[in-house]
């Protein structure tokens, strides 16, 4: 009985303030904006919340990982230090003038850009390498029109990326003005499938947020009161 | 038979049985053994046979391991005769009743004919008119039977050999000597002359003949027990005995005494006439016939079993003798025409009674039945049995039967040891039973309340037999054995195992394929690094640029300067190679156009990007134009908006509720002068989004769409969200009015906004030229190599 009555509570709560938030957004009614900006900063602020408690959840996890020495524990430790000494460092900052204050202090900008960004990119540059090698034995896993397909589109879209160096003869095709080049034609190749893919994709996603919202609306979706 | 129900399973079970023939259990209690010499207690419902000791149940009649009469016989000897079973007097079986020879052994089971046929003189055999247990004759052994037909009693009924002989009986000289002399023998015949001369007449024949005028043996010397079955008799006319009864056998002169003896003499004469007839033998022994006189009391010789199991011929008025009177007779005759002989067989001596005999045997030599037969006297005390004393003495046992207790206690006295019981004969044996007082099951409760008040034997419902209770019995009882517990042991060893991480096998290291990975490798790095060292410039500048770029650039260009434009800084730092040239380049743009910039992140770590980027904007600036950007007046850093999609809303509609303090810690951020006029998003002149992520930038664009529709919106990207971002872009009212994508695209816009040209964007375009050239041209080879081996490899399979 209570879980059935705690249930019901929860749909009317999330019924109500979508179908506000929702009615905020097409009638021009002061109090539904009001209490569409009161729901949505509530909302905004647990998402707040969550990133405190993703943090701690993070320490716990790697400290968990530490004591038991599972797999892996030995990373756990740089990253327990890490979060430890940014937050040490966060929490005296305001003692120290030379620092200066807030997230943009002196310390936190030198780990910013003396660990994150360098680390960042040089992983970053690591894919490129990884992608490369992969695609590079492409087809010798499989041989098929899909893997084929793959192969000669990114080709081409390494070679219309790549700045077309002037060596290389660029000869225009076509007449005239309406005429392009041959890189324009490989661009052309290249971002007209890709650009139809990318509109049937939104336009999928699109769908399925209106589906899953008025689901949600409608109470015959209620993730809240699993 | 008594019925002893099981205890165990109800069922009924005979009262002789230890164990329940259904389930095995007990039925009666173990008893304590008894010592040797205590006797042992008489059983209920248990007869000892007395001729082999063995119990037999109550019930039955005749030992079921002997077939001795289990019974003491409550009159002269009565075959048991129960309904519709005739018991032969020969081998002693039962036969059914209309039967008239034994099954058995063929003897008659019913009295013989004697009925003389025409001509014959009437053989005086008592009928059934003349005795009182007329019932007896007829289950009298044929042997009996025929020699009834001796006898001279009119019996009407005449054995067929009789009646032949007796029909031949006129020429005395066709009649065999012995049967002459039996003829003779007949005590109760009328005409005592016989009517063949003497000398003719064999010995034995005579003294048969000669029998019936002897006195009656006297009183004293027949024994008791015949003199009790003597008594039995009924109150017939008794003849007199023509020969003394010590010549006759015991049994014969019980049956003798018991008879009614009318005492017909047969005929005489046919038997003379068939003493010429007679053998040899019989003819000596014949004429050795003395008289045989009175002979002693046969006692002191041990009987048989089957004699002994015998009661004592008490008579009994409730019982009528029977047959006995015809045997009697034929008896005497005998006993008084057999000659004694020297040459004769014992038992015919025995049967003659051969007591004049001058020197016999001495009768400690003797056996105890030729004793007992020729009356003679044996020391006293040696070898007399009770009942034999008890006929010796004359005194009548008590008619009750012994109890059981006793006859066992006799037989063992005696001598007589009991046999051992086979173990399944043991098994059926009754033991003592002792009988428990059962309580009275009867319910006794009386109902006090409701309306059968006053009321026995209700049912009621008492709390424990209606509440539901646990089980105090422990019925799951484990019982873990070895085995069990080895088995337990490998299974969770084998569940442990499983959960347990196993080592990666170890990886055969081909060289191939690393040989082939380092050349790649090796490619790439020298792809990369090579040209900005070895031939720098070789990817120029760009020398046009895309129409995206150029309205992104257009569009920076038409903003008002007296609004601040929003740039969003939705990257991280592995995207600020490719994305930071394209943020510094609008930034520096609209700084340059006397824009505020304000950033705003909604990932942690693009705040701090947001940050570094236009600190090194306003710094580059500064040292171009010498103008010093401060922050909150020229530009300002909101830093991190939680929430992702809903932040963003929030940001969109309500900015002042969103971010409190800025990204250098200010707390009252809405009060700088840069957002002092900002209230929503549509408060911006533009709003600018700098992001590697295609679904962050439809976020921003989705979510920002009710409140800045009127403002432009532009975007810098990287290459990979560009195809995805593209659509926001190219349409008939495109949400983005100009993109900026991937480093050449920064290139292009700093070209066209006229910046100075870092001196690293030179070095990153010819280091990406090459490295994506280099990649391109390792996957169109690499793959072109490996799909002409498979396409070599594939027929040959």
């Amino acid at each position: 009985m209570t879980r059935r009555l705690t249930t019901l509570l929860a749909t009317i709560i999330a019924v109500g303030a979508g179908l506000v938030t929702l009615f905020g957004y097409f009638l021009d009614v002061p109090l539904l904006g009001t209490l569409r900006g009161l729901l949505v900063g509530w909302a905004a602020l647990l998402a707040g919340v969550a990133v405190w408690v993703g943090a701690i959840n993070l320490l716990l996890v790697h400290s968990k990982k530490l004591t038991t020495q599972a797999p892996g524990w030995l990373y756990s430790i740089f990253v327990i230090l890490g979060l430890l000494g940014v937050v040490a460092v966060n929490v005296l900052a305001p003692f120290i003038p030379e620092i200066g204050t807030g997230p943009s202090n002196a310390a936190n900008q030198w780990i910013f850009q003396s660990l994150q960004i360098t680390l960042g990119t040089a992983l970053a540059g690591m894919v490129f390498f990884f992608l490369v090698l992969a695609g590079y034995r492409l087809l010798r896993r499989r041989l098929s029109v899909v893997t084929v397909t793959f192969v000669i589109v990114a080709v081409v879209s390494l070679v219309v990326l790549t700045p077309w160096p002037p060596e290389i003869p660029n000869p225009v095709l076509g007449v005239g003005s309406e005429g392009g080049t041959l890189r324009d034609l490989l661009r052309a190749l290249t971002l007209v499938p890709a650009l139809a893919g990318a509109r049937g994709l939104l336009l999928g996603i699109a769908l399925g947020v209106v589906a899953t919202g008025l689901r949600v609306l409608l109470a015959l979706d209620r993730p809240y009161g699993e | 038979m008594a019925v002893i129900r099981c205890q165990a399973c109800g069922k009924p079970n005979p009262d002789f049985l230890d164990t329940c023939q259904y389930c095995d259990a007990r039925l009666k209690p173990l008893t304590v053994p008894r010592s040797p010499s205590e006797p042992a207690p008489a059983q209920v419902g248990v007869v000892h046979c007395q001729a082999c000791g063995k119990p037999n149940p109550a019930s039955l009649e005749v030992c079921q391991f002997c077939e001795s009469p289990l019974r003491p016989l409550t009159g002269p000897l009565t075959m048991p005769e129960t309904a519709g079973v005739v018991k032969c007097q020969a081998c002693g079986k039962s036969n059914p009743a209309f039967l008239d020879v034994c099954q058995f052994c063929e003897s008659p089971l019913k009295p013989v004919d004697l009925t003389p046929a025409a001509g014959m003189p009437a053989l005086s055999i008592p009928t059934q008119e003349d005795t009182p247990a007329a019932s007896a004759v007829e289950e009298a052994p044929n042997w009996l039977s025929s020699l009834r037909g001796a006898t001279p009693a009119g019996e009407p009924e005449t054995p067929d050999w009789l009646a032949g002989s007796a029909e031949a009986a006129a020429p005395a000289e066709d009649i065999p000597d012995w049967l002459r002399g039996m003829q003779s023998a007949t005590p109760s015949a009328p005409e005592p002359e016989p009517a063949a001369p003497a000398a003719d007449v064999p010995d034995w024949m005579s003294a048969l003949r000669s029998a019936p005028a002897e006195p009656a043996t006297p009183a004293e010397d027949v024994p008791d027990w015949l003199r009790g079955m003597q008594r039995a008799a009924p109150s017939a006319p008794e003849p007199e005995p023509a020969a003394s009864a010590a010549d006759v056998p015991d049994w014969m002169s019980a049956l003798r005494a018991e008879s009614p003896t009318p005492a017909e003499p047969s005929t005489p004469e046919p038997l003379a006439a068939l003493s010429e007839e007679l053998p040899d033998w019989l003819r000596g022994m014949q004429s050795e016939a003395p008289v045989q006189p009175a002979p002693e009391t046969p006692a002191a010789a041990e009987v048989p079993d089957w004699m002994s199991a015998l009661p004592s011929a008490q008579p009994e008025s409730a019982v009528p003798l029977v047959a006995a009177p015809s045997i009697a007779s034929e008896e005497e005759t005998v006993g008084e025409v057999l000659p004694p002989s020297d040459s004769a067989p014992d038992w015919l001596l025995a049967l003659r009674g051969a007591a004049p005999e001058p020197e016999p045997a001495s009768p400690e030599e003797m056996p105890d039945w030729l004793r007992a037969l020729r009356g003679v006297t044996p020391a006293k005390g040696t070898g007399k049995t009770d009942f034999l004393r008890v006929l010796q003495s004359g005194e009548p046992e008590e008619a009750e039967p012994a109890s059981p207790a006793v006859l066992a206690e006799d037989s063992g006295e005696g001598g007589l040891t009991q046999a051992a019981l086979p173990a399944w004969l043991a098994a059926m044996r009754p033991v003592d039973v002792e009988y428990t007082a059962l309580t009275d099951e009867a319910d006794t409760y009386e109902e006090r309340v409701g309306v059968l008040a006053g009321m026995r034997g209700v049912l009621r419902a008492e709390p424990t037999v209606a509440l539901p209770r646990k089980s105090t019995v422990q019925v799951h009882k484990l019982d873990v054995s070895e085995g069990h517990a080895a088995q337990v042991k490998l299974l969770i060893g084998l569940l442990t195992e499983e959960g347990q991480a196993r080592p990666a096998p170890k990886m055969r290291v081909r060289f191939g394929p690393l040989l082939e990975r380092l050349i790649i490798v090796a490619v790439l790095l020298t792809a990369i690094l090579l040209p900005p060292y070895l031939v720098p410039g070789l990817f120029p500048p760009p020398a046009t640029i895309t129409p995206e770029t150029q309205a992104a650039f257009a569009t920076v260009e038409g903003l008002p300067v007296d609004r601040p434009a929003l740039v969003i800084m939705d990257y991280d730092p592995s995207n600020a190679g490719e994305l930071d040239p394209a943020a510094a380049a609008l930034m520096s743009h609209l700084m340059r156009r006397g824009i505020a910039v304000v950033t705003v992140s909604t990932r942690p770590l693009g705040a701090a990007m947001g940050d570094v980027v236009l600190v090194g904007v306003t710094e580059a600036l500064s040292q171009t134009t010498g103008f010093q950007y401060a922050s909150g007046t020229h530009y300002l850093n909101l830093g991190y908006l939680p929430g992702g999609a809903v932040g963003i809303a929030q940001f969109a509609a309500d900015p002042r509720s969103a971010i409190l303090t800025d990204f250098a810690g200010t707390p009252d951020v809405w009060a700088q002068p840069v957002v002092g006029r900002v209230n929503s998003i549509g408060d911006f002149g533009a709003v600018v989004l700098v992001t590697a992520s295609p679904d962050s930038a439809r976020a921003w664009i989705e979510q920002t769409q009710a409140f800045a529709a009127q403002i432009p919106m532009f975007a810098a990207l990287s290459a990979g969200a560009d195809p995805l971002v593209r659509p926001y872009y190219e349409g008939d009212s495109p949400r983005l009015r100009g993109l900026v994508s991937g480093l050449f695209a920064a290139d292009q816009y700093q070209r066209q906004a006229g910046q100075p040209e870092d001196s690293t964007l030179a070095w990153r375009r010819d280091m990406l030229g090459s490295g994506l050239f280099a990649a391109a041209i390792l996957l169109a080879g690499g793959n072109l190599v490996y799909a002409l081996m498979g396409a070599l490899r594939r027929p040959r399979r």
